[in-house]
């Protein structure tokens, strides 16, 4: 998000009144792809988007998530793990605020991927959605194939997860938050350690969805 | 030297006077502090809010007051106040387990940090035991180097 994006936005909150205006849309993230095609002798441009690859993973609550859970749902992505000393519990708590902004909206689904699979099991990772007092009802925190959350991480959604010895904790990873949309596509990145940014995350979803929503900041 | 001094102590005494709020004032049934503490206290204060800052606030936020049940909060806090010696050996080694905090458990691995000298780790205990309500008064680098030896888990 630039600067431009982001005065705009502060421009069409003070307009608005806090309103979120439809007219402006989310840009398209990823790379695309333009194919040429004739169809009944005129020449057409077929635009393929990045999309998030197909995934299956066990969430707090030993359900499968799959690529089926988010259909017609907007959704924000994150990497973390629970024993993470550093950026993790800030990420959790900004994104506790989407969480509490969007609890009851159908539309809308938190999905926080652990880079620590291994130690973060279903039981863990259930005891820690219930200590942060959230149902996997709208978060979910999937644990799953170390190697395919990461490959997720670096392919689909383009963040840094990794094992790391010498970071604390013993991985590496990125502290975005990412919003998908019902097409599968990012439609943003925001840093999810840095409150303001996670302001314009809560904006944004309400553009995605269609449901009006009285999300506040 | 006698030059050297009069300039820092001035110093000191503004910084001092224009901290007003600052958890070092006294009350009338207390011993006064003497000035020599006071601004001790004071440059403890701090260095401990800036190291509170880069080592403890990601979970225990800014304001110390935790987050849900993942992380314990340290204002108010009766598990911290009841035993600043066990503070200190649990910023040094960290802590593994469930703990109860003003009556709710929590059971989240703290981190060790095995880098904090005491002088450090002193002025931590400080901050943290006279901000947002708390009022311990100053844990002297030479009382917290002893309580780091006693540490059960200790490697000195």
């Amino acid at each position: 998000m630039n600067k431009f994006n982001r005065s705009f936005l502060f421009l069409l909150i003070l307009s608005a009144c806090g309103e979120v205006k439809s007219t402006y849309e989310l840009p398209i993230l990823g790379r695309s792809e333009v194919n040429e095609k004739v169809v009944n002798g005129e020449t057409v441009y077929d635009t393929t988007y990045h999309t998030i690859a197909d995934f299956q993973f066990v969430n707090q609550d030993s359900n499968l998530v799959s690529n089926e859970t988010f259909s017609g749902k907007v959704y924000v992505a994150d990497f973390f793990f629970t024993s993470c000393p550093t950026i993790c519990p800030v990420m959790k708590q900004q994104m506790l605020r989407v969480y509490e902004a969007y609890k009851d909206h159908p539309e809308v689904a938190i999905l926080s991927h652990s880079i620590d699979p291994e130690y973060d099991t279903v039981a863990l990772l259930h005891d820690f959605a219930e200590r942060l007092g959230v149902t996997s009802d709208t978060w979910h925190f999937v644990t799953g194939d170390k190697d395919e959350i990461y490959e997720i991480g670096e392919k689909s959604y383009m963040v840094v997860a990794n094992e790391d010895d010498s970071a604390p904790g013993g991985f590496i990873h990125s502290g975005a938050f990412l919003l998908i949309d019902q097409k599968r596509r990012i439609r943003g990145v925001y840093d999810g350690t840095v409150p303001e940014q996670v302001d314009i995350l809560i904006l944004d979803i309400a553009r995605l969805t269609t449901k009006k929503t009285d999300a506040k900041l | 030297m006698q030059n050297f001094k009069r300039p820092i102590f001035l110093i000191l005494t503004i910084l001092v006077s224009s901290c007003g709020s600052s958890p070092n004032k006294q009350t009338a049934d207390e011993e006064p502090m003497d000035r020599r503490t006071e601004i001790r206290l004071t440059q403890y204060m701090v260095q401990g809010k800036s190291l509170y800052q880069t080592y403890c606030s990601n979970c225990h936020q800014a304001d110390g007051t935790g987050l849900a049940k993942l992380y314990p909060p340290l204002a108010g806090s009766d598990y911290l106040m009841a035993d600043l010696k066990e503070a200190a050996c649990l910023i040094k080694n960290g802590k593994t387990g469930e703990i109860m905090v003003n009556g709710v458990s929590y059971n989240q691995m703290m981190p060790a940090n095995t880098n904090l000298t005491p002088i450090e780790i002193a002025e931590i205990i400080t901050y943290i035991s006279n901000s947002w309500g708390n009022k311990a008064g100053i844990s002297a680098t030479r009382d917290v180097t002893q309580w780091l030896k006693n540490c059960e888990d200790s490697e000195n």
